[in-house]
């Protein structure tokens, strides 16, 4: 049951982050609690993914295409960066979601 | 301090204020100069205290913050003064062929050494006015040092700012100009360097009074941001190893620099999008040296890009 709640997850980055783009990395500025995020150009793309719009596994499917790589091997990737954006904060929380951090 | 001089507060409570009192070896060297001006100050809330060295900067300095001064509280001590401003009164003649450097001092801390005693008075000025940047929203305010070589402005670490000015005939024959200073002030919409406006109470002649009052003891002016004037590029100290200059992403600038907004609480995210435009025109660089002229080297290299002229000196590599 929860695995396929997670597959209708669409991971949403919070609106009211200030993020800016320089160089095709992004630093991330949450003015509600102060924490300053860097991430590195493919954690980048997949934040910038994150719309709202696209599941997990569509999101795997798009970065397979980009990166030319199996979505098997990018999926779990995408999981634990998805993971991290959890709980740094930078993702809207999913109403779906039973508990923090079982999203990705 | 003696719990005579100090009413009603007991002497174990002084002796416990004594022992919390930050020493350095500055600190104590500077404690025992003559100070004969000390005066205590209140800005939104904040009190702090200046002392000097000459009558009459002190004269200058009360007159000119007398809207600020606060009376004199009874644990209140000489050495717990912020700023202690180093100047000589009516130089003798024979000194006058040797010019002396005046200094501020800000703790135990020297952020602005210079020849030009008017360009001192309006710079302690401005440190003092920097106290309320954090409540301020007119521009970012940043905790940094600039040198200016060409008129290319360079962004470097506040903490570098005394070594450079300390080097200052150094630096000038390296074509490098220090303003002083330890806060710039950024446009929130350019991410150009901006005069910053002073918000302090203060008479409007101020500084045209101090530069009639010190007129035996002035210099040429350093540089001042009169105009907002882009940044050419930012310096940020690297660690280790040999001397060397090399580029840094701007991502990385950014994240070195955030740390330095004063105002963040304030601004929030525009002081992110302001300070990344800084960043997205400037060249970023990150520089490693071991003697005061290799600093001054990598700083004027950065400021003029390294990669267009070439740099022997220092065992300099563009990387």
């Amino acid at each position: 049951m929860e695995r396929r709640l997670m597959a209708l997850v669409k991971p949403r980055v919070r609106s009211d982050l200030t993020i800016v783009d320089l160089d095709g990395e992004a630093t991330v500025y949450d003015d509600a609690t102060g924490d300053l995020h860097t991430l590195n150009p493919t954690a980048t793309i997949v934040l910038h993914l994150c719309d709202g719009s696209a599941t997990i596994n569509e999101l795997s499917t798009e970065l397979a295409g980009v990166f030319d790589t199996p979505k098997e091997e990018i999926e779990p990737q995408v999981r634990a960066l998805l993971r991290k954006f959890r709980r740094a904060g930078l993702l809207e929380p999913d109403p779906r979601t039973r508990s923090e951090g079982a999203v990705a | 301090v003696t719990a005579a001089s100090t009413g009603d507060v007991g002497s174990d409570a002084l002796e416990l204020v004594a022992r919390q009192r930050p020493t350095s070896p500055c600190q104590e060297k500077l404690d025992r100069l003559g100070w004969v001006t000390c005066e205590w100050f209140e800005v939104d809330g904040y009190r702090f205290a200046i002392r000097s060295t000459s009558a009459m900067f002190g004269a200058w300095v009360g007159e000119t913050l007398a809207h600020y001064r606060s009376p004199r509280q009874p644990a209140d001590h000489p050495s717990d003064a912020l700023y202690s401003v180093v100047a000589e009164d009516e130089p003798r003649e024979e000194e006058l062929a040797r010019r002396r450097f005046s200094i501020i001092y800000q703790s135990g801390w020297g952020i602005v050494r210079t020849m030009d005693l008017p360009f001192l008075a309006e710079q302690l000025i401005r440190h003092v006015d920097a106290l309320r940047a954090p409540i301020r929203d007119d521009a970012i305010f940043l905790e940094v040092g600039t040198v200016v070589v060409d008129g290319n402005v360079c962004i470097i670490p506040a903490v570098l700012q005394p070594a450079v000015q300390k080097a200052n005939r150094r630096a000038r024959r390296a074509g490098l100009v220090c303003p002083g200073g330890m806060h710039a002030a950024i446009d929130l919409d350019t991410g150009d360097l901006i005069p910053s406006v002073i918000q302090l109470r203060i008479p409007p002649d101020a500084f045209n009074d101090a530069r009639k009052r010190f007129a035996d003891r002035a210099d040429e002016m350093t540089w001042q941001p009169f105009a907002p004037t882009p940044v050419s590029a930012l310096l940020f100290a690297g660690g280790d190893g040999p001397a060397h200059l090399h580029p840094v992403s701007r991502a990385t600038a950014l994240r070195e620099l955030a740390p330095r907004i004063r105002n963040v609480r304030v601004l929030g995210g525009a002081a992110f999008r302001g300070l990344s435009r800084l960043v997205a025109e400037a060249s970023c660089y990150e520089g490693v040296w071991h003697s005061t002229d290799g600093m001054l080297e990598i700083m004027s290299a950065a400021a003029t890009n390294p990669y267009v002229a070439e740099r022997t000196q220092d065992t300099l590599v563009a990387r």
